[in-house]
Parts: structure tokens; sequence; C-alpha cells
């Protein structure tokens, strides 16, 4: 269990030990520490190394210079297992590009990520989706979906597996208000539930929910 | 795990696994073909030695014209102990050996159902570590002839001629029952040693049957202790030798040797000349079926890594929201264990039936050869679709680590 994530110095190395364009961050170069069981958001233009912030965060990448503690374990100590075991239980990860299967159905994909626990049945998975608004969809191939669709499956398959901490990078990009809230509520009623700490991104279209801290990255 | 396979399983090419099936299916019955016959024929010439297990020949000197004189005479044409150490000189003899002659009279009687058969004989025998891999062995009482332990009961082999001659000559016009290989070390035997002081009769056994000696086998501890007490005062001199040489080097410079030194040897030295001839073929033959089957695990490697390379962006998708690299390639390393398991189950039942046809070719090369036991299918097919599952296991999920990042 991570009740922690605290971030030392961290920068990416493509950055050269200033933060991007010079300009003062509260996320890169500094030190910051997220706490289980709060709620952050994390505010940039494009480019500024969101996405590559979430990456490091799950051990996808590690071009970065710095320091990552999970807890009191240092990430660049544990072993690529370690970190497969970390995206599988501990840090729920949304990606920005959705990264769902085409060929796979709405239903599927979140399946797919569910079956690694078996953390939500099926039926909670199609009740989930329902809820977003999809319930004409769930059976179809993900290739079919529109891009909002498809950001309201990634966000079901995020939840659909046990964390400490899920990141959300810009959830709501391709969503109009309604759907928003409903992205809202459904983290709230999980964040209530299992006490994780969640890190919303955003490049100015914020999430509707009530932070505990924005940070300006 | 069905929808890992739903997903991974896409861009499958189902021409290129089958090409690898089929290739590796030729190649897999062809080698275990190979390796049954080259069993089977180790089992003629060294019960349970390898391929390359030693040979042997017997010779005598080229009897003259003045022969019969001579052995009235009591003029035998023997070999010296300088000719016999020339022989053990020679750079493809391994080692000689003579053969010792019973010096008294002996008769035999068997008893084979009700019919009860008796004649004259002749014994005769060599250093038990000659006898070793020259004859099909009975294997119980075999131990008891290496071991030397034989009691009353004097083991004997005899040339498999003589029980042809009863199967397919005696019996049959006599209306007595025929007998296997393997019934004849059950037959009750006597052997009755005729002595200047009366005559002393032993149970025997008939341990073995022979194609290489024309002669009536007892151990060498038992002839020359009879020998030494029966008629004694005679030395042993001998007229027939036994030559071991390794079959590799058992080529035509030897007989040609031989030969020029105006030694004979004994039958036909053509079928010894014919196997190392068959071994050479089946070697090839094994080559040409492994040559197939490495073949086919290239092939196999090259599909499943190409499939994999399709796949690169679904793989790092996957280890993206938590599946480890064993899992993923779980997919693929189940695929190489199907289509193995296929192939080599295969591959042993075909070779299963078409070995018999293949024995009967290989009956020609000697009369001795025998189709044993199938587990040798069974035991190589196991054993070489592991090692093809083994390594193709290994390559997949290196290659699907490479995309794991």
């Amino acid at each position: 269990m991570i009740d922690s994530i605290t971030l030392d110095n961290l920068n990416l190395k493509a950055f050269d030990g200033t933060p991007f364009d010079g300009v003062p961050s509260e996320v890169f170069c500094s030190k910051v520490v997220f706490r289980k069981g709060m709620s952050y958001l994390i505010e940039a233009s494009s480019g500024r190394g969101k996405s590559s912030f979430c990456s490091f965060l799950c051990g996808l990448r590690n071009d970065y210079t710095g320091t990552i503690m999970f807890g009191d374990i240092k990430a660049c100590d544990a072993a690529r297992v370690d970190f497969v075991n970390l995206r599988k239980s501990s840090i729920a990860l949304m990606f920005q590009d959705c990264r769902l299967f085409p060929e796979l159905t709405a239903v599927e994909n979140v399946m797919l990520k569910s079956q690694l626990t078996g953390f939500v049945g099926e039926e909670e998975v199609r009740a989930m989706l329902a809820r977003l608004g999809l319930s004409a969809h769930i059976d179809k191939p993900c290739a079919t979906l529109s891009l909002g669709q498809q950001q309201r499956v990634a966000f079901v398959r995020a939840l659909a597996q046990p964390c400490d901490f899920i990141l959300l990078d810009e959830p709501i990009s391709h969503l109009d208000d309604l759907n928003a809230t409903i992205v809202a509520q459904m983290l709230r009623e999980r964040q209530q539930k299992d006490g994780i700490g969640v890190i919303v991104t955003s490049v100015g279209y914020r999430l509707p929910y009530e932070y505990d801290k924005v940070l300006k990255m | 795990m069905k929808l890992l396979y739903k997903l991974l399983k896409q861009n499958v090419s189902v021409l290129q696994l089958a090409v690898f099936m089929a290739v590796n299916l030729l190649g897999g019955v062809i080698v275990l073909l190979g390796v049954k016959a080259c069993s089977d024929f180790n089992a003629i010439t060294d019960r349970g030695g390898d391929i390359l297990s030693s040979s042997s020949i017997v010779i005598n000197k080229a009897l003259p014209a003045s022969a019969t004189i001579n052995s009235i005479l009591g003029k035998n044409p023997t070999f010296s102990d300088d000719e016999i150490a020339e022989l053990e000189s020679l750079p493809s003899v391994a080692s000689v050996g003579g053969f010792v002659a019973a010096r008294f009279e002996v008769g035999a009687v068997l008893s084979i159902a009700s019919a009860r058969l008796s004649t004259d004989i002749f014994l005769e025998a060599i250093p038990d570590e000659f006898v070793i891999g020259n004859y099909v062995p009975v294997d119980a009482i075999y131990n008891k002839w290496a071991a030397g332990i034989f009691g009353d009961t004097v083991p004997v082999i005899i040339p498999r001629n003589y029980l042809n001659l009863y199967n397919f000559g005696y019996a049959a016009s006599n209306g007595l029952p025929q007998v296997s290989d393997d019934m004849i070390g059950y037959l009750p035997l006597r052997l009755i040693l005729e002595t200047k002081t009366g005559d002393i009769v032993y149970d025997a056994v008939i341990c073995g049957l022979t194609d290489k000696f024309n002669t009536i086998l007892v151990p060498w501890e038992f002839l020359n202790e009879a020998n030494a007490a029966y008629a004694p005062g005679a030395t042993d001199k001998y007229s027939r030798l036994i030559l071991t040489t390794n079959a590799t080097e058992f080529d035509e410079s030897t007989f040609s040797l031989l030969d020029e030194k105006g030694y004979v040897v004994e039958g036909d030295a053509a079928p010894l000349r014919l196997q190392n001839v068959m071994y050479v073929l089946i070697y090839i033959i094994i080559g040409v079926g492994g040559l197939f089957s490495v073949l086919a695990f290239i092939l196999f490697v090259i599909s499943i890594l190409l499939l994999i390379e399709k796949n690169r962006e679904k793989i790092a998708n996957l280890y993206s929201i938590g599946y480890s690299v064993g899992k993923i390639s779980s997919v693929y390393r189940c695929m190489a264990l199907l289509a193995n398991v296929i192939v080599w189950l295969l591959a042993a039942v075909m070779a299963t039936v078409l070995y018999p046809l293949i024995a009967d070719v290989l009956q020609m090369f000697s009369s001795s050869f025998r189709h044993e036991s199938n587990v040798i299918f069974w035991f190589f097919s196991i054993c070489l679709a592991l090692v093809f599952v083994v390594i193709h296991s290994f390559i997949i999920f290196v290659n699907i680590k490479k995309f794991c990042k």
C-alpha cells in the first residue's frame, strides 16, 4: 500500500536541469508530496510534461532526474516486476490518448483490465459504462466509438482496479459538461469509498472536483 | 486469458503456422525413424551400447590341400603366439581371443513338448568378455553369464541357424511345436560329458542365439575346468580367433590385410561392410530430418517474431495497464506449446505406423534385425518437443520484453 508519493527535484532529462522555458513549476524542480485520500489538480499548458509526469509515476518512463518516492521506497530501486504490480494494484492511470484496444468492445476493454485482479465483475462494469451514457455502445468495438466515448471507457477502465492513487491525464478533454459531472461524481464516490488519492491533470478545462490542492506545472 | 488471447491472436498467419507444422512433422518423422533404426541395429551388435559400439569378426587360417592328411598327422593350422601378437598390434584390432574346444565327447538331450531330441555335439568357449555384444540374449540368464555365476546350470549359446533348422525343418516335418527366441531359454537341456571315468551330466540352458559364431559356446571357465579335469595334459592351440574392432574403423584395408596374411574371415564379411554403409546412410537420413526440423524451428521463430512485431503496440499497451511480460507472452508460449505438442505427437504416431515398412528394408542388412519396442518414439518425441517448447518460449519471452517499456 502506498500512503504518499513524494517528488524531490523531479525534472525531465530533456529540460536539462531547469523547468520548461524557465517558467517556475510547482511540480518540476521542487519538492511535492501527494497524500492518499487527498485530491490534486495539476494545471499546465500543452507540452509542459503532464503526460511524462504520469508515465514517470507509473514506471513507464525513466528519463527523468531527481527522485520519486512511493512511501519510503525510491522508484529507482524498484524492479520491473514491482512497477507491474504497482500499475496492477496501486496506481491507476487513465491515459490522455486512452490507449484502448480498437478490436475489443467497450466492456471487453474494461474487463481486460479488471480480470487482472478480479476487482469488478462484468455486470458492474456494464453499469458504470451505462451511467456514462454508453449503454448503446457497450458491445461495440472501440474502433467505432468517438473520442469522447473512448475517453469515458478509458475512465471506467481506470476505475476497474484496486489502487491507492488514481492519475487522470486530461480526463475530460473530449467530454461535455454533463459527462464531466458524471465522471466527477463517480470519482468522488470511489474516493469516499476507498480513500484513494486523486491526481488530475488539465490544460485549462478542469474536471469539476473539490481539489485539496492545485499545482501549476 | 480469453480476452488476452482474443486480442493477441490477431495477425496470426494460419498459413505460416501450417507450413511450420508440416515441415516440422516431416523432419520429426525422419529423425524418429532414423534414431529408431540406429537403436535397433545397436541392439543387435551391442545390447544397450551406443551407436559406435565395437564389432567383431572370427578368423581362421585358410586350409591347404593337404589339410586332411595334416589333420590326421595332428598338424592342424593353428595360430602361433607371434601371429596372435601381430594381430593384436594391428591398429584396427582392439583385442584378440582364441576359441578353446572341448577335448572330450559331448552329448546333448533337449526336451520339446513330448519329444526328446538327443545328439552328439561339440563345445567351444571364448573369453567371456567377447561374448558380450555378439548374440541375442535371454536377459535373466545373460546376466548370470556376465556375472560368471552359473552354478550347476551351464549357460549355452547356439547359432540361430540351429533354431531355424529345428523350427522350419525338423519341427514342421515331425509335427512338433515351433520355438520362439524368447521361449528357447525355458527348454530343459542336458549336456552329457563323456569322460574316461564315465558320463557327467549337467543341466544346461540356452541363454542366447548368435549369428556371429557357427559353434556352441559355453563359459570359458567351465570348459577350461572341464578340459583340465577330464582331458588333462594337452595344451590349447587356437585354430580360430575372434577379433574385436571398432565398427567405425572396420574399413576395407582391415580385410585386405587379413587376406594378405592368408586368414579367412568366417562367414560372410559383406554384412559387416554393408552394416557400416547402413550406419552412414542412417546418419545421413537423421541429418536430413534434423535439417528439416531446424528449418521448421527457424520458420516458427521468424513467424512468431513477425507476429510479435505486428502486435508491438498492443503489447506495450497491455504492459502499461498492468500486464506482466510473463502474462503477455503466455499467449504466444501456449501457441508454441500447442503447435509443438501436436507436431511431435503426430510424428510419434506416424513413425510408429511407418517403421514396420522401414524395418522390412533394414532386415536386408541383417537377418538378426528386430523391430523392438516403440517406446523410443515417444521418448524422443517428448524430449524434442520439450526442447523446442523451451527454446521457443525463451525467444518469445525475450522479444516481448523488448516491447514492454
